[in-house]
């Protein structure tokens, strides 16, 4: 009796089918990678577009952008930690957070215990969602007495992501030959919208500098936090990157990482001390003056970057430089 | 058959997917290895900054600058792009900085005194020329400690909170 035909898939066949589908999963997942990051990055960027609103709504209030930190009558004792709050805390009433701005005393430090309700709550305006770090309040808050500062395991800030330029300072002379290109904000006092003579639009108001504490080098994580050994301060102590501390860097190149002096890299080079680092592919996002968001590719020359920083150096801007 | 067909397709498949990535970047110019030692007062010094500003311009931000920084020896490898990847032909200045600490909240002194720091008053001079180049020994003078001022002055300028150390 002749069996039927039962014509069914030789295991060649199968093998083929499965490859195809392999390769059409490999083309769609960095695909599905590449969208969710760029999601991401629009909130990042849109984050920043409120930080801009914000600085505005604060200019019409007071007639001028915020001092990077608010200082009390300095103690010539110790003149450096009378800091009591940086920009993130001033304009918090007007990114929809008055109670957190109410919970917060600026008679003292951001770094004191009267202040830890208002410190350790995350404002998600402040984060840049493609920061891999942790979104939990961290601790190792630097306790002040005089100019002495250690590290408190009890005292804990929730981070922020987005800085203001205090200057663009490259090459790095020595101190008594140092150059240093203003940024917008000045460190004590009110800043009028005529002071940035160079125009709103050419003038950075705040950038990217995410992922703090964790140390990262160009996409390569290096180390976390707090590193005890290593020799710069902001690794040991985390003073520099609570969204309520002052939030404010010298942008600078580098050759290499946070230990390095000038070089070839501006931004994405690391996210230590005066980096200008994102977690987005080829560059950061940038607020300027006048409120618009743009993105600054790791490739922009450092005469554009200079130009953009500074607030009143009188340089000429191109767009076809960016 | 199909089978055969199907992996053809498959593999130009893979190919294309392969092909098409990275985004070119500025071209770069060719480099030549180039290393040399700094000396200071007769002693190999680590950790003295080397760079190499174009003789023409050594203000220009946007030139390429050859850096190395000095290690136990006093001995330097100059890189452009990367640490250590060479350098372009040309004549250049040699700027020398001897920072007392790393980049950070504070601006750091010069142990040299700054004598060597700018492009414009540099008294050194290198050149590179293609194949592998070993640049003449600097020899440098470290400048008498400067008076210590006041602790504000040393913690940054008095109006200075970001001088938070």
């Amino acid at each position: 009796m002749p069996r039927p035909s039962r014509r069914g898939f030789t295991l060649i066949e199968l093998l083929v089918v499965i490859a195809i589908i392999a390769v059409l999963i490999a083309l769609l997942l960095p695909a599905v990678q590449s969208a969710r990051e760029a999601a991401r990055r629009a909130q990042c960027s849109n984050n920043l577009k409120q930080i801009g609103i914000a600085f505005h709504n604060y200019l019409d209030v007071h007639n001028g952008f915020p001092a990077t930190a608010v200082t009390l009558a300095r103690n010539a004792a110790s003149p450096n930690t009378q800091m009591q709050g940086g920009w993130c805390v001033q304009i918090l009433p007007f990114i929809e957070q008055p109670a957190v701005s109410g919970a917060y005393n600026f008679n003292v430090g951001w770094y004191v215990l009267a202040n830890q309700t208002a410190v350790r709550t995350v404002v998600p305006t402040y984060i840049c969602p493609s920061s891999p770090r942790s979104m939990n309040p961290i601790n190792y808050v630097p306790r002040y007495s005089g100019t002495a500062a250690t590290p408190d395991p009890t005292i804990y800030a929730a981070a922020g992501d987005y800085f203001t330029a205090r200057s663009f300072v490259d090459p790095w002379y020595p101190t008594n030959q140092q150059v240093e290109h203003i940024g917008v904000l000045d460190q004590t006092t009110f800043t009028p919208l005529s002071a940035v003579s160079d125009g709103l639009s050419n003038t950075l108001l705040a950038y990217e500098c995410a992922g703090k504490p964790d140390y990262y080098e160009r996409r390569r994580f290096v180390h976390g936090f707090p590193t005890p050994s290593s020799p710069n301060v902001i690794d040991r102590q985390w003073f520099h990157g609570p969204w309520a501390s002052y939030m404010n860097m010298r942008i600078t190149s580098s050759t290499g990482g946070q230990y390095e002096y000038d070089g070839p890299c501006v931004i994405n080079c690391h996210n230590g001390w005066n980096g200008a680092y994102s977690f987005h592919p080829g560059g950061i996002d940038v607020l300027s003056c006048d409120g618009s968001v743009r993105f600054l590719k790791e490739s922009t020359a450092k005469s554009v970057i200079r130009s953009y920083v500074s607030r009143a150096g009188g340089e000429i801007m191109d767009a076809s430089q960016w | 058959m199909v089978s055969r067909y199907g992996i053809r397709a498959g593999l130009v498949a893979a190919a294309l997917a392969s092909a098409g990535c990275g985004e070119p970047g500025p071209p770069k110019v060719a480099l030549h290895p180039a290393s040399g030692k700094v000396i200071v007062d007769g002693q190999p010094t680590a950790g003295v900054l080397v760079r190499l500003r174009p003789a023409a311009d050594p203000d220009a931000l946007d030139a390429l600058v050859p850096f190395g920084k000095t290690g136990e020896d006093g001995g330097y490898t100059l890189g452009t792009y990367e640490a250590g990847d060479g350098a372009p032909t040309g004549r250049y200045k040699v700027t020398l900085f001897w920072p007392d600490r790393p980049p950070g909240p504070s601006l750091a002194e010069d142990l040299l005194g700054g004598a060597y720091a700018q492009g414009r008053s540099t008294p050194l001079e290198a050149t590179i020329a293609e194949g592998d180049n070993v640049i003449p020994t600097f020899e440098a003078t470290k400048a008498a400690p400067r008076p210590k001022k006041k602790s504000a002055a040393r913690k940054g300028r008095p109006d200075d909170p970001d001088g938070l150390e």
